[in-house]
């Protein structure tokens, strides 16, 4: 099977994009910049409108030296000099320049142009392109760069938190974040900054006097949280259950939050315990409908943080049973969990099963793919957690995670036939 | 701390000055650091006694999960010394390699802070960026050039002068020649000519000397065997100047480079005097006409897949296979072929990292191509994204050694490289040769069989329905053969020669290259016309062509006669709700309009303008719109220029097929160019017909 997994290079570039009023200078092929250009433009928030003219040609994001041949031979540092003389005249306040990995490699001197415009204080260069490399440490290797120059010691300011470790490519990660913001604040905790997942330089710059981290998945942001440990004195809040999915590891999320903050809990907790009553008994009700999917099987392609606390939700909340568990992204403590969960299940063999192959009755991975396979038969639903996903523009709440996303996926789940 | 670059032609004697000044810096007590930037890696060999040491480009590629530490052995006096390393001759990019090496000094944080100097022995000419890394500003601060008496030497020295001169714009880093003599007649004479020129002083002269193998098969410097030669004592000026330097006191110069004329005339001993140096400024590509703003993968990548029974291999950053990835099994969801396999089990990147790109992708490419002529595919494409062509991997013969080894299977490789070929077009027509290579020569034509070249179904379910190509060329007597590119068999394309012309489904300008390549590849002409929009192109396009076949109508003639009762019918209701109503067009000049004009005509919606966007060099369509009406036409209008003409001419709407009139506040359309036929210009009718309708609601 091959692979439609994003890589290093675009997780750099995203990464850098997440950033609301900054902006990203991609040198290297206009065709590079159109796939980033477009998520970031579809998934993060600002205001729309398209920008004509040289570097930008009728897009709003991510300006691009547009190599071709030429300047793969004799170099184009002059073309990021140019965008950045555009970006002077917009008083453009942050930039990070990127390189694709056709540009990388012929080596640019573009420190020295940032340098000779005196824009060393506010622009970024990105030396690597981490072409093949995961994702994550494409984005999270950005994201702690840009914090090492933006962020600065401060003062802590007491039950405030950042979100770190939830990229704005996670599906339905905006609606998610509103889900835990209120939560947090149902037990007094404010955000500062959502790291990675559309924030401001503003917010991204007051990051520093958080209390704490909140991580969501610990495979985005391990670069970063240790930075923020190390320089700021601000440590990591990870749940021993992964992503915040199911009852069982929402309510663990919540309780290591309240615990490590000293919070009360008790309303975010009452309101979880409420709606999985609630569930209960209309699963209960619905005799027989709901125990059509007991003992069937379940295989997840997606991150260590996100398979644990899904599987293991599947397994002990709808009865399910795995049958392929593909790791794109990995936590060592979460993919041991994961063996280990599959040992005590009697299943080792899922975590080197092909992904897709065969008849499974609920898929979760890549949108597009798993809705192929929904479509021809492979499975009775496909759930989409990661891209490539189908693009629609989503409304409704999409991300799997919090309490919003599992009426979503409980929905889908106990629906299909 | 002062970082010093020591440059000069490969083979001139930089290594051994490098470890010499090193050493006798270290004598004076200072703390120096020497780095070696050679794939070769023995600049640092004779401060080691000789031996060699671990390069920092092995020790990232063990994966050894060290610190770092490995890569610094401590040579004569403490002295700190360090190799680059890099790749084997012939493989991979050795530029890229010093680059990732002196990322990963700064990464590390491996230079002791209590270093005084850092000499950077940097190979031959400046050949590129790489290569040129130690003269970012945040390195050298002070550069020599080691040169002899020989003219490749001063090209050389000339050619690191210009690598100064990109980086430095008039800034002084140059401290001087360094002269290792070779012993020529006359060689001081004709070196001092050259720094006269150039405005730069020799500040040494190193004699020829046996000393100095004497001293290197011992593995020495000459300043530690023999440290009261005369031969030591020409470094002791360099060292000199270094100290001075660490003291805020030498004078350092710009780099002023001579040009190619100048530089002949210095190597026939005549003098020249400095001057500024001019070089020929590029002019960069950077406007709507000029950038290059497509690449081949997705292109390419579309045409190999359209080959259902075929795989793809790219060779290149998984970047690059995902951005195909991602939209084509979108696509096939979109238009419901959800019978077709997922992308998933045909595309299989090499996923090249930063390694491949230093040492070579070649292994990578074999073992992936391997793989699935392994698994039974009966034929695989390859294609290639920029980094194997700029690092010069050899996909054609990798693919030809691996085919050989599975009889029955075919391995096409599409060296397009990327951007390194063009934009999708140029990639384009290199991929359409290649699939033609796979057509039967020895088939013969079939009277009534044609093939459609460019045919693409849309994600619009309703356009596609309103499809007449069959129609069409049922009445004209034929058949479809093979819709080329568009969801074959590997079987229909070597058949391709049954078809007996090639119709083009449109005429956009890709598609008239592409039935250039294909007539070119596999002999069958294509006809003059492509297939008909509207009504007036269909009735005109039966009539010639049965013309040309010289007979009668037959069948087409009752086509005519409905499609002209369907249009009528169709088109008249529209004509009374719409008449008065006016338009202006925004089309690419290589767009096929009269079938908009026409519809518009049909509907009494009078055309203002045609606006045309600039046409981009790269699409290879440098023609005039051609169109048989009298409406004025105006080029190289981009979407402000659009606004200021809506604003102008006040029109009902603008309509066309350039994406970007999607960004235009003022009632516009974007509209897919309709299938062969009349249904579907009545379609595009009705669309413009409710976006009037929805907007005089909406106003009222």
């Amino acid at each position: 099977m091959g692979s439609t997994e994003m890589d290093g290079f675009i997780g750099c570039v995203l990464a850098a994009e997440s950033i609301t009023d900054a902006t990203t200078i991609l040198h290297g092929p206009f065709a590079c910049r159109m796939f980033m250009s477009l998520a970031s433009e579809r998934y993060i928030k600002r205001k729309y409108e398209t920008r004509e003219g040289d570097y930008f040609f009728h897009f709003s994001r991510i300006p691009c030296t547009s190599t071709d041949k030429d300047d793969y031979i004799y170099g184009a540092s002059k073309k990021v000099a140019m965008i950045l003389d555009i970006l002077e005249q917009d008083e453009t306040e942050f930039a990070t320049i990127v390189q694709s990995p056709g540009a990388a490699l012929i080596g640019d001197k573009l420190k020295d142009e940032v340098l000779d415009k005196g824009l060393d204080r506010k622009t970024l260069v990105i030396d690597s392109s981490f072409m093949s490399e995961k994702f994550s440490l494409g984005f999270d290797s950005v994201l702690t760069k840009i914090a090492e120059k933006l962020t600065e010691p401060s003062e802590k300011k007491r039950m405030t938190a950042n979100i770190i470790g939830l990229p704005f490519t996670s599906r339905g990660y905006a609606r998610l974040l509103k889900e835990i913001r209120r939560m947090l604040s149902s037990m007094g905790i404010e955000v500062v900054a959502a790291i990675g997942a559309g924030c401001s330089l503003e917010e991204f710059r007051r990051s520093s006097s958080a209390e704490y981290n909140i991580c969501i998945h610990p495979e985005y942001c391990r670069m970063l949280s240790r930075y923020y440990e190390d320089v700021h004195g601000i440590p990591a809040i990870t749940s021993d259950m992964g992503a915040p999915i199911g009852y069982y590891s929402m309510k663990a999320f919540v309780t290591k939050i309240a615990e490590r903050f000293g919070a009360d809990p008790s309303i975010a907790l009452k309101e979880l315990s409420e709606d999985e009553e609630d569930v209960r008994m209309a699963m209960e009700s619905s005799v027989g409908q709901a125990d059509y999917l007991n003992y069937k099987t379940f295989s997840i392609e997606g991150e260590s943080s996100v398979i644990y606390p899904l599987a293991d939700f599947l397994i002990r909340f709808l009865k399910m049973y795995p049958k392929s568990i593909k790791v794109t992204e990995s936590d060592p403590d979460f993919e041991r969990r994961i063996e280990e969960m599959l040992e005590k299940i009697g299943c080792p063999e899922a975590l080197g099963m092909e992904f897709g192959a065969g008849y499974t009755n609920i898929l979760f991975g890549p949108g597009s793919f798993v809705e192929l396979l929904e479509k021809q038969g492979s499975c009775a639903a496909g759930i989409d957690i990661s891209m490539p996903s189908r693009d629609q523009i989503d409304i409704a709440p999409k991300s799997i995670m919090g309490l919003e996303g599992l009426h979503q996926m409980l929905d889908e789940i106990l629906n299909a036939r | 701390m002062k970082q010093v670059a020591i440059y000069g032609k490969g083979g001139i004697g930089k290594s051994t000055a490098s470890a010499n000044i090193s050493y006798l810096l270290s004598k004076k007590g200072l703390n120096v650091v020497q780095i070696g930037c050679d794939p070769k890696h023995d600049s640092t060999r004779l401060l080691l006694g000789g031996k060699t040491q671990v390069t920092i480009l092995d020790y990232l590629g063990s994966e050894s999960g060290g610190d770092g530490s490995e890569v610094i052995a401590k040579g004569k006096n403490g002295v700190i010394c360090m190799e680059t390393g890099g790749p084997e001759p012939g493989v991979g990019c050795a530029g890229r390699g010093i680059l990732t090496a002196f990322d990963f000094i700064k990464e590390k944080s491996i230079v002791p802070k209590d270093t005084d100097v850092i000499i950077y022995d940097v190979l031959g000419d400046v050949v590129c960026g790489g290569f040129a890394v130690p003269l970012r500003k945040q390195y050298a601060n002070v550069v020599f050039i080691v040169t002899s008496g020989e003219f490749m030497s001063l090209y050389a020295a000339n050619n690191v002068l210009k690598g100064i001169r990109n980086f430095d714009n008039g800034d002084s880093r140059l401290a001087g020649l360094i002269l290792n003599s070779r012993g020529n007649e006359n060689e001081y004479e004709y070196v001092k000519n050259f720094a006269d020129a150039v405005g730069l002083p020799i500040v040494a002269v190193i004699p020829r000397s046996k000393l100095f193998s004497t001293a290197e098969s011992n593995g020495m410097t000459v300043a530690e065997m023999f440290p009261d030669s005369k031969e030591t004592e020409s470094y002791k000026a360099i060292v000199a100047a270094i100290e001075q330097e660490l003291r805020g006191e030498t004078r350092l110069h710009p780099a002023n480079p001579l040009n190619d004329d100048d530089l002949d005339l210095v190597a026939k001993g005549i003098r020249v005097r400095p001057k500024e140096f001019s070089h020929n400024t590029r002019v960069l590509a950077t406007t709507e006409r000029t950038a290059l703003r497509s690449c081949g993968i997705r292109v390419v990548s579309n045409c190999c897949l359209s080959i259902l029974d075929a795989d793809l291999v790219v060779h290149g950053p998984m970047s690059c296979a995902h951005y195909y990835n991602s939209a084509y099994d979108r696509r096939i969801l979109n238009e419901g072929k959800t019978d077709l396999r997922s992308v998933n089990y045909r595309t299989f990147p090499t996923c090249l990292d930063d390694h491949a790109s230093i040492f070579g992708g070649g292994k990578m490419l074999a073992a992936v191509v391997e793989k699935r002529a392994e698994a039974g595919t009966k034929l695989i494409f390859v294609i290639t994204a920029c980094v194997p062509g700029i690092i010069g991997d050899d996909t054609e013969n990798i693919c030809l050694d691996i085919e050989k080894r599975h009889p029955g299977t075919r391995i096409i490789p599409i060296p397009m490289d990327g951007i390194l070929c063009g934009g999708g077009i140029q990639a384009m027509n290199m991929a359409i040769e290649r699939i033609c290579g796979l057509a039967d020569p020895d088939v013969d034509p079939h009277e009534n069989l044609v093939n459609i070249i460019g045919y693409a179904e849309s994600d619009d379910r309703v356009l596609n329905a309103s499809d007449e190509t069959e129609r069409i060329l049922d009445a004209a007597g034929l058949k479809i053969n093979c819709r080329f590119l568009h969801r074959n068999r590997s079987e229909e394309i070597i058949g391709f020669r049954k078809g007996r012309m090639n119709v083009l489904f449109s005429s956009g300008m890709t598609i008239k290259h592409q039935a250039g390549i294909v007539k070119k590849s596999t002999g069958v002409d294509f006809y003059p016309e492509p297939l008909p929009r509207g009504l007036a192109q269909t009735e005109g396009w039966l009539r010639r062509f049965a013309e040309r076949e010289g007979r009668g109508l037959g069948p087409a003639e009752s086509l005519i006669s409905d499609m002209r009762q369907e249009y009528l019918e169709g088109m008249e209701p529209l004509k009374s709700r719409f008449e008065g109503t006016t338009s202006i067009i925004y089309i690419d000049t290589s767009s096929d309009i009269e079938w908009l004009l026409e519809t518009l005509e049909a509907m009494g919606v009078k055309t203002l303008e045609i606006l045309c966007p600039t046409n981009s060099k790269w699409n290879m369509s440098d023609c005039d719109l051609s169109i048989s009406r009298d409406v004025p036409v105006l080029y190289d209008k981009n979407v402000g220029d659009l606004e200021a003409e809506i604003e102008s001419l006040k029109p009902t709407f603008t309509v066309g097929t350039n994406y970007t009139l999607s960004s235009l506040k003022t009632l516009h359309m974007v509209v897919e160019p309709p299938r062969p036929g009349i249904k579907g210009c009545m379609e595009i009718a009705k669309r413009i017909a409710r976006m009037i309708e929805v907007n005089r609601y909406g106003l009222n």
